[in-house]
C-alpha cells in the first residue's frame, strides 16, 4: 500500500479533503519527531509504540575504500510492535 | 521526558499546531493506524511519505539456549514487522546530534587508543560547552582595571625603595673603590638571588589561577601581586643599569659589569616572562657570565625565542588532534595544555577559536617515539583532569 492509497482511504472514511489529510500527516510526522527529541514515547493502542533510541558512536571500516571511520552517535526512532499486531501478522 | 503520549494527548498537540478540531485529529490517528494494519494484512508493505515504511518480513527458525535452564531450544520461524523511518523523519529525530560528522581515522592508531580519546570527552556535544564558558569571560574583564590601579600604586612605592637602595650601593662602592671588585659583586648577586626567588614565586603563583579560576576575587589578588612583582622587577632593572654603569666607571672593571648586566637583563626577562614555566635556571646564566668574561654574549637562547607555532581550537580540532598532527601522538596533548594552561580551563571545555601555542617538545625533553614519555604524558593528562574534580 502506498502513500496515495492511504491518503485516499483516510479522506474517504473521515470525509476530509485530501489536502487536509496531507496537512495532518505532515503535522503528525513533525510532532512525532519532536516527541522523540523530548524523550517521549508515542503509543498507538493495538498497533505499537514509537520510541527514541540512542545509537552510540562506533568504529567501522568503509566497505570499498577500506578506510577506518568513526561513526558519530545518533538518535533514531524505533518502532516496537504491540502483541496484537505481532499475532495478527503471523497468519 | 519518558512520558507516554496517547492518541488523545497527541491529538491535542496536533490540533494546537494545525488548527483542526481535536476530534478530527484523533479520528485521523485511529484511521491512519487502522489503515496501516490493514495494508500490512493485504500487501505486507505500507509506505507513507515523510513517515516511513512498515514491512512484514519472515524470520527463519533458529536454535537458541534457554537462559535459565541452559537447554537447547528452537525458535520457530515467524514473521515480524519492521519499520524503517523515512529520511525526513530520521533527520528530524537526529536534530540534537546533527553536528557530529563521520571522522576518518588514520591507520597507525589502535582501537583502544581511539576509544580512550572518545571517553576522555572529546566527543562531547558542543551544547555542553556553552553553559560554563559564557560565565567566565565577564570575570576576566573586571580584573585588569583593579590590577592597573594596584600596580600604579605599587610601582610608586617600589621606586622609592629602589632609590634608597641606590644610595646605599653608591656609598658602598665609594668605600671599596679600587680595592676589590668582589665587594660590589656581593650585593648584586644577593639581589639577583632575591629576584631569583621572586621569579620562582611567580612561577608557583602562576599555576594557581588556573585552579582557582572561579574564585574571581582570590584570583584577582594573586594576579595583582604577580603584576606588582613584575613591575618591581622592571623598575629595579632600569635603576640597576645606571648603578652598574656608575660603579663600572669608578673602578674601570667594565668586563665584569658587562657580564652582570647581561645576567640581570636575563633575570628581568625571566621575571617578565614569568608565565613561561620551564625556562632555564637563571643561576646557570649568571655562572657562565662570571667564568668567561667575553663569552658572556653567548648567553643561551631560551626555547621560547624560537619561532612559536600557533594553532586554533575548533569544533573538530582539539588538543589531542593537535598533538597528533604536531607530535604524531594523541597522548602528548598535556604538553600543549601546560604551555597554555594560563588561559585554558578544563581541557574539555576550551572555547572554539582559542589560539594556542604549540611548544617544541625538546623544551620538555620529550621524545614522541619513547613509550616511557608517552606513559608520562598520560599521567600528566590524568593530573590535569584531577585539577577540575
Amino acid at each position: 500500500m502506498d502513500n496515495k492509497t492511504i491518503v485516499e482511504n483516510i479522506s474517504r472514511e473521515l470525509n476530509l479533503k485530501k489536502d487536509d489529510v496531507r496537512k495532518l500527516m505532515t503535522t503528525f510526522c513533525s510532532l512525532l519527531a519532536d516527541s522523540c527529541i523530548n524523550g517521549d514515547v508515542f503509543v498507538a493502542p493495538g498497533f505499537g509504540q514509537f520510541e527514541p533510541r540512542k545509537k552510540s558512536e562506533r568504529l567501522a571500516t568503509h566497505p570499498s575504500s577500506g578506510k577506518r571511520l568513526l561513526i558519530p552517535p545518533k538518535l533514531t526512532i524505533y518502532f516496537k510492535p504491540s502483541a496484537i499486531l505481532k499475532s495478527r501478522i503471523q497468519k | 521526558m519518558g512520558n507516554k503520549l496517547t492518541f488523545s494527548q497527541f491529538a491535542q498537540l496536533m490540533s494546537g499546531k494545525c488548527n483542526i478540531d481535536i476530534k478530527v485529529c484523533e479520528a485521523f490517528l485511529k484511521t491512519l493506524f487502522r489503515n496501516i494494519t490493514g495494508g500490512l494484512d493485504n500487501d505486507e508493505i505500507v509506505k507513507i511519505k515523510d513517515f516511513g515504511t512498515f514491512k512484514v518480513t519472515s524470520v527463519a527458525s533458529r536454535k537458541s539456549v534457554d537462559v535459565n535452564t541452559g537447554e537447547d531450544n528452537e525458535i520457530p520461524a515467524h514473521r515480524k514487522v519492521v519499520f524503517v523511518p523515512a529520511k525526513e523523519l530520521a533527520i528530524a529525530v537526529n536534530r540534537p546530534f546533527e553536528m557530529f560528522e563521520t571522522l576518518e581515522i588514520s591507520d597507525d592508531l589502535s582501537e583502544s587508543e581511539i576509544m580512550e580519546a572518545i571517553s576522555s570527552g572529546d566527543m562531547e556535544p558542543a551544547g555542553d560547552l556553552k553553559g560554563e564558558e559564557n560565565m567566565e569571560p565577564e570575570k576576566v574583564e573586571d580584573q585588569p582595571q583593579q590590577e592597573q590601579k594596584i600596580v600604579a600604586d605599587a610601582t610608586e612605592s617600589v621606586e622609592d625603595v629602589t632609590q634608597i637602595q641606590e644610595n646605599d650601593i653608591e656609598t658602598e662602592s665609594d668605600g671599596n673603590a679600587g680595592t676589590e671588585t668582589l665587594g660590589t659583586e656581593e650585593p648584586l648577586t644577593d639581589e639577583l638571588m632575591t629576584e631569583d626567588n621572586v621569579a620562582e614565586d611567580t612561577l608557583t603563583d602562576d599555576i594557581k589561577p588556573v585552579r582557582g579560576f572561579k574564585h574571581g576575587f582570590i584570583w584577582g589578588i594573586v594576579a595583582a601581586f604577580l603584576i606588582m612583582l613584575i613591575g618591581a622587577g622592571v623598575v629595579y632593572y632600569l635603576y640597576r643599569e645606571s648603578i652598574t654603569e656608575i660603579v663600572a666607571h669608578n673602578k674601570g672593571v667594565k668586563g665584569n659589569v658587562a657580564n652582570e648586566k647581561i645576567a640581570i637583563g636575563d633575570m628581568i626577562d625571566e621575571g617578565e616572562a614569568a608565565e613561561d614555566i620551564n625556562t632555564g635556571e637563571p643561576t646557570i646564566v649568571e655562572n657562565e657570565g662570571g667564568t668567561s668574561g667575553e663569552g658572556a654574549n653567548a648567553v643561551p637562547t631560551k626555547p621560547s625565542d624560537t619561532a612559536p607555532v600557533y594553532d586554533t581550537i575548533t569544533d573538530t580540532r582539539y588538543l589531542t588532534t593537535m598533538a597528533k598532527d604536531h607530535y604524531g601522538n594523541y597522548h602528548l596533548w598535556p604538553y600543549i595544555y601546560e604551555e597554555n594552561s594560563k588561559m585554558l580551563g578544563h581541557p574539555n571545555r576550551i572555547k572554539p577559536g582559542t589560539r594556542i601555542v604549540i611548544p617544541d617538545l625538546q623544551k620538555y625533553g620529550v621524545d614522541p617515539k619513547n613509550p616511557a614519555d608517552i606513559e608520562k604524558a598520560k599521567k600528566m593528562g590524568g593530573e590535569i583532569y584531577s585539577r577540575y574534580r
